[in-house]
């Protein structure tokens, strides 16, 4: 953040970037809300990230704290008035915990062709629960969790939702940790006849690189 | 001048800057407080409720930061204030005060620092601040000040008795014990120190400094070419050394759970910052002990000892506030947490009560850093002294020295001052700086302290022991201007680590510091004259200036005299008959019931290197009692971490107690297949003990020599621990010892991090099996079913035979590295019983059918009730001959079966156990805990749906587990990690980019 704040960083040799996981600023007046400030009002980083965004062969995924910053930011549904916002677990706790998650039939072009499988994956959040104030064809939820309830669900999210992309496909936010999902050590439950050097989740980052490699 | 902003939700933020708000700074700050007015009040009437007015608090820090980040400048502080009602008063008055009317003043204080003040009377002056110092120190100062020809001055004072109070000095542990009459031939530390003489093996590091390091693998770095500037991740080989570390923080979590244990877990982290010249911390452990929780009028086992008039905090209230804290400093700063433990006892017999009313938290951790970089090197004279990290605020004075007497010694304002607070952001933007370093070529840091107890005081002195320094007063760093010279120099504000580093490479230090937004002070330099000065620049004034031979040169020899006393506790009585009913109750002892309301709150995956932690199998329940990290990203070499302690049992025997502890840990380990097998680990003993009372030294000294004696025998070593020994609290009406305890940490390097085996028996897969590690006969003494019955017992089990414990103990080593064991689970708290019945917890359908007869033990409650070291695993029967060959005794005691029931014959006795109704009771006082912190909403759709939430997974068709194959000599598109301090999660979201096939 320093680098694109000074300008010593602009974005503009890069074609994938992840926002990622953290409590930047301790959650100090909301999670990633100073982060998101440090956008807003900055001109030089406001500027690299709009025409990151802004260019057709740029992909970017949120993660976690970075999915919050990326909501904050408006940048997943920009033509919608009212925007979708991250809330505070229906727990008002902080969430750990290992759980799965469903592919929804999506236009990610990290995840779609994950469609339909159900894969393990770490949380751990205070605020993930995702307010989708309009019907839920209004959005593209490309993840939900494999139950609707507390605590397979661990925040109460809109329509059960986990992940969120834009309209593009190319952009990308989620509060389930696939990056610390990677391997079969990392999932806290593998399925005992597999012998995997890695999870499905790498498809996802694949993708990505195969993606770029064609744009 | 302070503006009021008001949000819907009646909090009002008070933002004092130094000039008027412009329009277009009005409209971000009414963004950034989430839509708040602005009022146009300069006051506001009505009750409040905001922070102490003389504390800047972590909070407002940060907030201040974020308006910087937004361009507006010159604000000085924010914080935020709630209308309550006039007569409230449930609030945190020690963080907290309340306000009638906010207005411009609120932030004002009418305090002027005071002056440096000569000390005249340095016994009164000890009274008076509570310093600790016995008569000895104080004759010694009395004769040093006439040795120098003046008055000592009241840091001088006060910094003697930090750098030389029990809690750093480790008097106690250093000094000479009278035992009957007899004088002991060596002191407790000695009989420490001897292990790891007896038993090297793979020490780098003992005892001298703030962890112990053992050698570990060759590994792969993943990381930024260099720190100072954005740069592509690259990897590099290093030879790796492995830290252990364990610290209490008993002190300050009886007095305020939540900070107490924040700031435990917090400056535990920044000692495995500070080994040899900066090393990284991986993973974290805690341990609870209180006394009854009496979470519901139910639970007979609670009633037997009268609760207390609690002097601080109910112990409900402590298991869940000091867990809290402990989880959030770790959440925050970006370290999971992966094993742990609690206990809750209290007991009272012959007039004499004993309890954890004086709690104990223990944080502890396993790290690594590089083998070049794991001994401090000697500062030169020039070099210069740094800090990095957070400011002086009046916060945790004289710690040290309250921390070293009993809880409610002192007035409650002496021991509430002396608390920290935590600020974990801080510390991660320090310790990122300090990886930036570690990480580089050449690390150009010579030494490297962090800042606890004693603050700048014995942190700097500490940097400089063997040379001498000059510290500059104005250099060092003031968040509130009314400290005084002794305060700022005393305080213990945490989160700053102090380092030493040679003038030309300050600068890239700076570099780097500043990257991470690490506040950074050169605030002194090595002057060689052996000499420890705190002077000021500009006014001259000289609080502190003696030499160092003068200030670390008192050493009154503690001498420990003690009788030793038998005491007899009364036995236990029971029916066969009523199992059913004991079970009950023992699934319901926070000991042994489920630590979901622990485990669903604390991060156990931050960093992408969890490879083992707490909950297993389908339903993730926390079972495993062994946890393990990656030291990479290659998916091979860890480390394995796990805790042993059995206080109940020390009561009765404390040999017993403490051989008990390390095998405790050690059939936890067990399940890691380690390098070197038991050779390859090493231990940590954190002694807890109620030193100065009768009887309680002899024993602590019994229970030293035995946990020396036996890790000894087993080969193995303690490079590390620590020492907590006023564990007794004072009531009006008499006073409460806390169990003489010790808790074992045990670390090792772990070969195949894939291959831990857990306790989760597996449906179709092999026969179960039962070894008892103790070689002893069942018995109930010191046990969680003596605890339910209100006892303690007369007999406890003991380790017989270390060799034939090493023996079995290498041989299921053997036995997991060839991938022959297929679940498996200790014996501990509970008995065989529970860990029967664990085993069959974690996936739905699953049960087993045992038979014990084999055993030989006719009474069936011993047998299942009886907390003998041992192990359950489940294996095909190839395993028995080469056990035989090893001459190993085993017993197969059943099988799985896939039907939700545990069957237990013994001789002519059986039981049909119904696993999903004993889930549920086991389940419930976790649930119980969980409603305080989750609500009763939440915590009850958890205990209703958490067993129906079952792992089902659906792999896509297409995917192979390879591996991506990248083609190196093709372009690698670039790729960005964007991040902002508080940002914990880089690392492991560049590797998966890179694994992808992206330059990151």
């Amino acid at each position: 953040m320093t680098d694109l704040i000074s300008g010593r960083e602009n974005l503009e040799d890069i074609q994938f970037i992840g926002a990622v996981g953290g409590f930047s600023n301790s959650d100090v007046l909301g999670s990633a809300k100073g982060w998101a400030g440090a956008f807003m009002y900055n001109e030089k980083a406001r500027i690299a990230l709009e025409n990151f965004f802004n260019r057709p062969d740029t992909l970017s995924v949120g993660i976690c704290n970075g999915c919050q910053l990326f909501i904050e930011l408006g940048l997943i549904n920009p033509d919608h008035k009212d925007k979708p916002k991250m809330l505070h677990n229906d727990s008002h706790k902080h969430e750990s915990g290992f759980t799965a998650l469903t592919i929804q039939k999506n236009n990610s072009i990290m995840l779609s062709n994950l469609a339909g499988s159900t894969l393990g994956v770490w949380i751990s959040h205070g605020e993930g629960k995702f307010q989708l104030p309009y019907n839920e064809d209004q959005y593209h939820i490309v993840a939900k969790y494999h139950y609707d309830s507390y605590p397979a669900n661990p925040n109460g999210s809109d329509y059960n939702t986990a992940m969120l992309c834009d309209k593009s496909g190319r952009h990308l936010v989620m509060m389930p940790h696939i990056e610390r999902s990677l391997f079969q050590w990392h999932w806290a439950h593998y399925p005992s006849e597999r012998n995997d050097e890695v999870s499905p989740w790498i498809e996802a980052f694949v993708n990505a690189r195969k993606w770029i490699e064609k744009h | 001048m302070i503006y009021f902003f008001k949000n819907p939700h009646h909090t009002i933020f008070a933002l004092q800057i130094q000039r008027p708000l412009t329009a277009d700074e009005i409209a971000k700050l009414i963004w950034l407080f989430g839509g708040s007015e602005l009022l146009s009040d300069e006051s506001l009437p009505g009750s409040f409720v905001g922070p102490r007015a003389t504390m800047i608090t972590p909070w407002s820090t940060n907030a201040v930061e974020i308006t910087q980040n937004m361009g507006i400048t010159a604000v000085l502080r924010i914080e935020e204030f709630t209308e309550v009602n006039p007569d409230f008063n449930d609030f945190d008055h020690m963080l907290l005060q309340k306000y009638e009317g906010l207005d411009q003043d609120i932030f004002t204080i009418h305090l002027k620092p005071e002056p440096v003040l000569e000390v005249d009377d340095i016994a009164a002056y000890n009274q008076k601040e509570g310093l600790s110092l016995s008569d000895e120190e104080v004759d010694y100062l009395n004769a040093l000040a006439k040795k120098l020809g003046r008055k000592l001055t009241d840091s001088e004072v006060f910094g003697f008795s930090q750098v030389n109070s029990e809690h750093c000095r480790h008097k106690i542990f250093n000094g000479t014990f009278v035992i009957d009459g007899t004088e002991q031939p060596t002191s407790l530390f000695k009989l420490i120190r001897k292990t790891s003489e007896k038993n090297p093996n793979n020490i780098v590091s003992a005892y001298k400094d703030n962890v112990a390091f053992i050698k570990g693998p060759k590994l792969q770095q993943f990381a930024p070419l260099r720190a100072d500037k954005p740069d592509f991740y690259t990897i590099k080989e290093f030879d790796s050394v492995i830290s252990l570390k364990a610290e209490t923080h008993n002190f300050p979590t009886t007095v305020e759970p939540f900070n107490g244990a924040a700031t435990g877990s917090g400056g535990e982290i920044r000692d495995r910052l500070a080994g040899g010249q900066g090393s990284l911390p991986l993973a974290g452990s805690a341990v609870y002990m209180t006394a009854f929780s009496r979470l519901e009028e139910n639970r007979p086992w609670e009633k037997a000892m009268e609760e207390r008039d609690w002097l601080y905090q109910t112990p409900m209230d402590i298991l869940i506030k000091a867990s809290n804290g402990a989880s959030d400093f770790g959440n925050k700063f970006g370290q999971p947490l992966i094993t742990g433990s609690v206990l809750t006892f209290e007991h009272e017999e012959d007039a004499r009560k004993l309890g954890f009313d004086k709690v104990i938290m223990l944080a502890g951790g396993v790290g690594y850093g590089k083998n070049e970089q794991s001994k401090k090197l000697q500062p030169a004279t020039g070099d210069k002294i740094v800090v990095l990290g957070g400011e002086n605020y009046r916060i945790g004075m004289g710690g040290a020295a309250v921390s070293s007497a009993d809880t409610g010694a002192f007035g409650s304002g002496i021991e509430l001052n002396a608390i920290q607070r935590s600020n974990p952001e801080m510390q991660k933007r320090a310790a990122n700086a300090i990886r930036g370093l570690v990480e580089s070529d050449h690390n150009t840091i010579v030494s490297i302290h962090d800042h606890g107890a004693g603050g700048h005081l014995n942190c700097l002195s500490e940097l400089i022991e063997s040379t001498g320094g000059q510290i500059d007063l104005d250099q060092l760093p003031v968040g509130d201007p009314t400290l005084s010279a002794k305060e700022i120099i005393g305080n213990e504000s945490q989160e700053r680590m102090g380092l030493i580093i040679a003038e030309e490479h300050l600068q890239m230090l700076k570099e780097i510091a500043d990257r991470e937004r690490a506040p950074i002070y050169t605030v002194g330099q090595v002057t060689g004259n052996h000499r420890f000065t705190i002077a000021s620049s500009s006014n001259g004034s000289k609080p502190m200036d003696l030499a160092l031979n003068d200030m670390f040169g008192s050493s009154p020899k503690t001498i420990m005299e003690d009788q030793s006393i038998k005491r007899t506790y009364r036995d236990l009585s029971y029916r066969e008959t009523d199992l059913p009913l004991y079970l009950n109750q023992l699934l319901q002892l926070e000991a042994v019931a489920c630590k979901d309301w622990l485990t669903n709150k604390v991060d156990r995956c931050v960093g992408g290197r969890v490879a083992k932690q707490q909950c297993a199998g389908p339903l993730q329940l926390p079972l495993n009692n062994c946890g393990v990290m990656a030291l990479d990203y290659q998916g091979k070499d860890g480390v394995a971490t796990s805790i042993g302690h059995a206080p109940l049992s020390a009561l009765i025997n404390a040999a017993a107690g403490s051989r008990n502890a390390v095998a405790e840990s050690l059939s936890n380990i067990i399940w890691a297949p380690l390098n070197e097998g038991l050779q390859g680990v090493s231990l940590s003993a954190n002694w807890m003990w109620p030193c100065k009372n009768e009887g309680e030294d002899a024993r602590l000294y019994e229970a030293v020599k035995a946990c020396s004696d036996f890790a000894i025998d087993l080969g193995i070593n303690i490079p590390t621990g620590k020492d907590s020994l006023s564990m007794k609290q004072k009531y009006p009406d008499g006073e409460v010892i806390a169990p003489g305890t010790v808790i074992i940490s045990a670390a090792a390097h772990c070969t195949d991090i894939t291959a831990v085996v857990e306790p989760v028996l597996q449906k179709k897969r092999g026969e179960i099996y039962y070894i008892n590690l103790s070689g002893d006969k069942p018995k109930l003494g010191g046990s969680s079913f003596a605890q339910i019955l209100n006892c303690i017992g007369t007999d406890t089990p003991d380790i017989i035979d270390p060799k034939a414990f090493k023996a079995t103990f290498n041989a299921i080593q053997e036995l997991i590295k060839s991938g022959k064991i297929i679940a498996g689970h200790d014996i501990g708290s509970g008995g065989l019983i529970t860990t029967l019945l664990e085993m069959c917890f974690a996936d739905r359908d699953l049960g087993a059918n045992i038979d014990l007869s084999a055993l030989k033990e006719q009474d069936s409650i011993k047998l299942l009730f009886a907390e003998n070291i041992g192990i359950v695993f489940q294996a095909d029967e190839s395993i028995e001959q080469d056990l035989e060959e090893k001459g190993i005794i085993f017993y197969k005691i059943g099988q799985v079966s896939e039907k939700a029931t545990l069957e237990i014959t013994n001789n002519a006795s059986q039981w049909s156990f119904d696993i999903d109704e004993l889930r549920d009771i086991w389940f419930k006082t976790s649930y119980l805990l969980d409603q305080k912190q989750s609500g009763q909403e939440k915590a009850t759709e958890r205990f209703r749906n958490y067993k129906n939430h079952v792992l089902n997974y659906s792999f896509p068709a297409h995917f192979d587990g390879k591996k991506p194959q990248i083609d190196n000599t093709k372009y690698r598109p670039k790729a960005a990690v964007i991040r902002e301090k508080g940002s914990n999660s880089v690392r492991e979201l560049a590797n998966a980019m890179y694994l992808a096939g992206f330059d990151v």
